[in-house]
């Protein structure tokens, strides 16, 4: 029960985040709400594979990136517009803030431990948050490049732009 | 097209035109299989056959006139030019989009399709007040899904919002784009570090994690976009834009760090 009120909150967090990236690249208004969709789906699946299911966190990042690339192709159908435009707001909801800090802090403290009394761990823990954020951003892009990458669409789109001058 | 209509001033336009429809499309945040794509779907409404070199932080474009049986005849232009400051605008790469479409069905002239592709650069979607907000919250919900408490997540939002307006404020009076990076970050990690040291404690007592403040807040500007256009680019076999994007996005990281880092250092590491 409480990894289901867990999961709605991560649903409307998501869906906040998409929003908030779609006016930072500014993606047209209309589609906006797809991205939202599409960013609260594909975090509260990540959230529930890793939290519900115990998965490894860049398995978990996976799915929900390709729930996300493959959802987009249709929605860029129905919408006429470039998938890229909200798969990718939607995908950088997923980035890999808190592993990106903890390996810049380990970096740091790399250069700032003396030799007298080192910590054995740190460069353990460093490669480890390193790796797993670069991990987690080609899962990021794996997502987005996936609905490009499977289905084109060849026909024309419906055209919106406005002729008069 | 008969080679007749096709004089050299109209296939210069054309492919003036096209090189800066392309080089806007670079600079909005679209990957190189995509200008190409768009680029010779215009050109081909019109008789002409463009090859394409993408090096992101230039284009390179030769234009040929091409006949009914693709034989090519031997007028050609090739125009070169820098790409503009990298400004992220989704909504100019699906109206380019669009246009392209409309080119390439309506068959519309050159002039009245650069017309409508100057309308296309001078819209803006969203005002500036819309942007910080949607920066603010987005940053704010990120440090709630990281698992800080209501207090991180305040910070994070003006935190976020002081750096973005910082950064804004940089761009605008044309300095260079790397040390808005570092600046922003800085600015941002100042906020979200005194935070962190307890400054803000006696307005609303301790908060549980003010370390996902810390490493949420910057988190508006880091290069989405060019680090994925980087792989798509790699997949889709266009290398040296791929590399030359993989390190402009890696830099820019470099440079969020190196804010970060100076505010973090000047608190003292020890204390994170």
């Amino acid at each position: 029960m409480n990894l289901v009120i867990a999961t709605i909150i991560d649903i409307f967090l998501g869906a906040i985040i998409a929003v908030g990236w779609s006016i930072l690249f500014n993606s047209p208004r209309k589609v906006v709400w797809i991205a939202a969709l599409l960013g609260g789906l594909g975090h509260s699946i990540r959230y529930l594979l890793a939290e519900g299911f115990g998965a490894h966190l860049v398995l978990a990042t996976l799915a929900g990136t390709i729930t996300i690339g493959l959802l987009g192709i249709i929605f860029s159908r129905k919408a006429d517009v470039p998938p890229v435009v909200f798969t990718m707001p939607a995908c950088i909801t997923m980035i890999p803030g808190m592993y990106a800090y903890h390996s810049m802090i380990g970096f740091i403290r790399i250069a700032e431990t003396g030799l007298q009394n080192p910590d054995p761990f740190l460069m353990a823990k460093t490669t480890h948050y390193f790796v797993t954020t670069i991990a987690l951003l080609f899962t990021l892009s794996i997502g987005i490049t996936l609905g490009s990458l499977l289905f084109r669409k060849k026909t024309p789109r419906k055209i919106e732009l406005n002729l008069k001058d | 097209m008969k080679e007749k209509d096709l004089d050299d001033k109209k296939l210069y336009d054309i492919a003036n035109l096209t090189l800066d429809i392309g080089n806007f499309l670079l600079a909005s945040g679209a990957h190189c299989g995509r200008v190409s794509r768009n680029l010779s779907r215009i050109t081909e409404a019109w008789g002409v056959k463009v090859n394409i070199h993408i090096s992101f932080t230039g284009l390179l474009i030769t234009a040929q006139c091409k006949q009914a049986d693709e034989r090519e005849c031997g007028k050609a232009v090739t125009l070169y030019k820098k790409t503009k400051t990298y400004d992220i605008n989704f909504n100019a790469i699906n109206e380019i989009s669009q246009l392209s479409w409309l080119i390439a069905e309506q068959n519309i002239s050159v002039d009245k399709a650069r017309k409508l592709f100057n309308k296309i650069c001078s819209a803006k979607v969203y005002s500036t007040p819309t942007l910080l907000l949607g920066v603010g919250c987005s940053c704010a919900c990120l440090c709630l899904v990281a698992g800080g408490d209501w207090r991180d997540a305040l910070i994070a939002f003006f935190a976020s919002i002081t750096g973005m307006v910082v950064r804004m404020s940089i761009v605008k009076r044309n300095y260079n784009v790397m040390f808005s990076f570092v600046v922003a970050a800085f600015f941002t990690t100042l906020i979200t570090s005194l935070h962190f040291i307890g400054a803000f404690e006696s307005i609303w007592g301790v908060s549980v994690a003010p370390d996902r403040a810390l490493a949420t807040a910057v988190l508006y500007l880091v290069p989405g976009v060019p680090l994925t256009n980087s792989l798509i680019d790699l997949i889709e076999g266009y290398i040296p834009s791929a590399l030359v994007r993989a390190a402009f996005g890696a830099f820019i990281l470099l440079c969020i760090a190196v804010g970060m880092s100076i505010c973090i250092l000047f608190f003292g590491i020890n204390q994170f």
